[in-house]
C-alpha cells in the first residue's frame, strides 16, 4: 500500500510536468508540438510524458524486502523499458542524449516523508485504518473494472 | 482485521463492505457516465495514435496499411468493382481509354475520351477524380494505419451505462467513403472487418484496465474516507 501511495505520487506529480526532484520537465520540441500525435493525443504545452497513456500506467511496485521497496517497469517489456529509458535519459531512441532527460522515477526524501505521514509508525490505529480503507478500495475498483458483478464492458469487437 | 504473526498483519475485507462500496460507485450515474467518456476517449486515442488491442489485452501496433491501399490514399489509383464483382484499378496519370471508365469516376460528359487531344486533358480529370476528398485532415495521412480514413467509424464510438454497467459501442449509422459517396457499411461491420484483418482496437488493454483501476481506487479511498468523517462527525453529535 506504501508502495501505491508512492506510484500514485509520481504520476500526479509527472502529470503537474515535474521530474523527480520537483523541477520542470524540459519542453516539447517545437516539431512534435505541431505533429498530429500531439493534438490526437490532447496534449498542452505542459509536459506531462502521457501519449498512450502507458508507461504512467505500467509503473509499478517490483520488489520489497522489509524496509525497501524497489518500483519500476517489468524487464520483459523491451518496448516501454526503451521508452521509458529515451524519456529519462533524452536519447529517444539514439546513443547519445539528443535532450535533456525526464527523469520521472524517483522520490525526494521531503516528499517520502510526505507520502508515509499516511501510514505513521507511533499511530497503529491510523496506519490500519489507512491500510484497511485502501485495501478495500482496491478491491472494489478490481469488481468494478474486472466486470463481476457490476462492472465494466467494453463491446467485444469479435 | 486479522493479525496471523507478529511481523505481518492480514487484511481481511469483508466481501459485504466491498459490495457497499461497489454499490456506492455504481449507482453514481454522473460518475459512470464520465468514467465511460473517460474510457471511450482513451480508446479513440490509443487508437488514432495507431495501436490496436490484441485478445489478451496487450497493446500492439496496427497492422500496417497495404501499399495499394496507400496509394490509392494518395490518390495515385482507384479501385471499382464491375458489375460481375471484377476489381479493375483505375491509375492516376494516364489517360482515360473509355467513356465507361470516366462513367464510373462520375466524370461529365463533356470530358469523355472521344480523341487522343481530349484524353490528355481528361489525365488531368482523373487525376483530381482519384483524389479522395474526405480523408480525414486532422487525424488521417496517406500512410499511417489508424483505422482513421474519413474519421466517422471512431467518431461513432458511443458509451452507455445500463444497469451500472458501461457499454461502449459503435453506432449503426451509415456514412461516406473517402471520396464522399454514402458507404454501404456501417462503423460496426467495418470495426468487425478490421478486427478480421488483424486491427482489433474496441477493448481496453491491461494497462488501460490498471490505469482505471487506480483511478477508481483512489476515488473510493476518498470517498470512504469523506464516509468515515462524517459518520464521526456524526457519533460525536450523538455524544458517541
Amino acid at each position: 500500500m506504501i508502495a501505491k501511495q508512492i506510484l500514485d505520487f509520481i504520476r500526479v506529480r509527472t502529470d503537474k510536468g515535474k521530474d523527480k526532484d520537483n523541477k520542470d520537465f524540459v519542453g516539447y520540441s517545437d516539431a512534435y508540438k505541431r505533429s498530429r500525435d500531439f493534438k490526437t493525443a490532447h496534449k498542452t504545452s505542459r509536459v506531462n510524458l502521457k501519449s498512450t497513456k502507458e508507461m504512467m500506467a505500467e509503473l509499478d511496485l517490483l520488489r520489497q524486502v522489509s524496509g525497501s521497496i524497489t518500483i519500476g517497469y517489468d524487464k520483459e517489456d523491451i518496448d516501454l523499458n526503451g521508452k521509458v529509458e529515451g524519456n529519462r535519459l533524452g536519447t529517444y531512441g539514439n546513443k547519445k542524449p539528443v535532450v535533456k532527460g525526464r527523469d520521472f522515477l524517483g522520490i525526494t526524501d521531503k516528499d517520502l516523508k510526505k507520502v508515509l505521514k499516511m501510514f505513521p509508525l507511533n499511530n497503529d490505529k491510523k496506519r490500519e485504518k489507512n491500510v484497511f480503507e485502501l485495501v478495500k478500495a482496491a478491491a472494489a475498483a478490481g469488481e468494478i473494472i474486472g466486470g463481476a458483478a457490476t462492472g465494466t464492458v467494453v463491446r467485444n469487437q469479435g | 482485521m486479522a493479525r496471523k504473526d507478529p511481523n505481518a498483519i492480514q487484511f481481511d475485507v469483508p466481501k459485504k463492505l466491498i459490495s457497499e462500496l461497489v454499490e456506492t460507485y455504481t449507482s453514481n450515474d454522473r460518475k459512470m457516465k464520465t468514467l465511460a467518456w473517460d474510457m471511450l476517449d482513451q480508446i479513440r486515442t490509443r487508437t488514432r495514435l495507431g495501436f490496436g488491442v490484441t485478445r489478451t489485452g496487450k497493446k500492439v501496433r496496427l497492422k500496417r496499411l497495404s501499399n495499394s491501399y496507400k496509394d490509392q490514399r494518395k490518390g495515385k489509383v482507384r479501385f471499382f468493382t464491375s458489375k460481375s464483382g471484377h476489381v479493375y484499378p483505375i491509375k492516376a496519370n494516364r489517360a482515360v481509354s473509355s467513356n465507361k471508365e470516366l462513367d464510373s469516376l462520375g466524370a461529365s460528359v463533356g470530358a469523355r475520351a472521344s480523341s487522343k487531344a481530349n484524353r490528355k486533358i481528361n489525365a488531368s480529370i482523373t487525376k483530381n477524380l482519384l483524389k479522395p476528398t474526405h480523408l480525414n485532415k486532422e487525424h488521417a495521412t496517406p500512410s499511417k494505419s489508424n483505422l482513421t480514413s474519413t474519421g466517422s467509424m471512431l467518431n461513432s464510438l458511443t458509451r452507455r451505462v445500463i444497469n451500472k454497467r458501461i457499454f461502449i459501442t459503435l453506432k449503426n449509422n451509415r456514412s461516406t467513403d473517402m471520396y464522399g459517396k454514402p458507404s454501404k457499411m456501417t462503423a460496426n461491420k467495418k470495426a468487425k472487418l478490421q478486427a478480421k484483418a488483424g486491427r482489433r482496437f474496441l477493448d481496453l488493454a491491461k494497462f488501460e484496465q490498471k490505469l482505471f483501476r487506480d483511478r477508481i481506487t483512489k476515488d473510493l479511498f476518498k470517498l470512504s474516507n469523506r464516509i468515515l468523517s462524517k459518520l464521526n462527525k456524526l457519533n460525536k453529535l450523538n455524544g458517541g
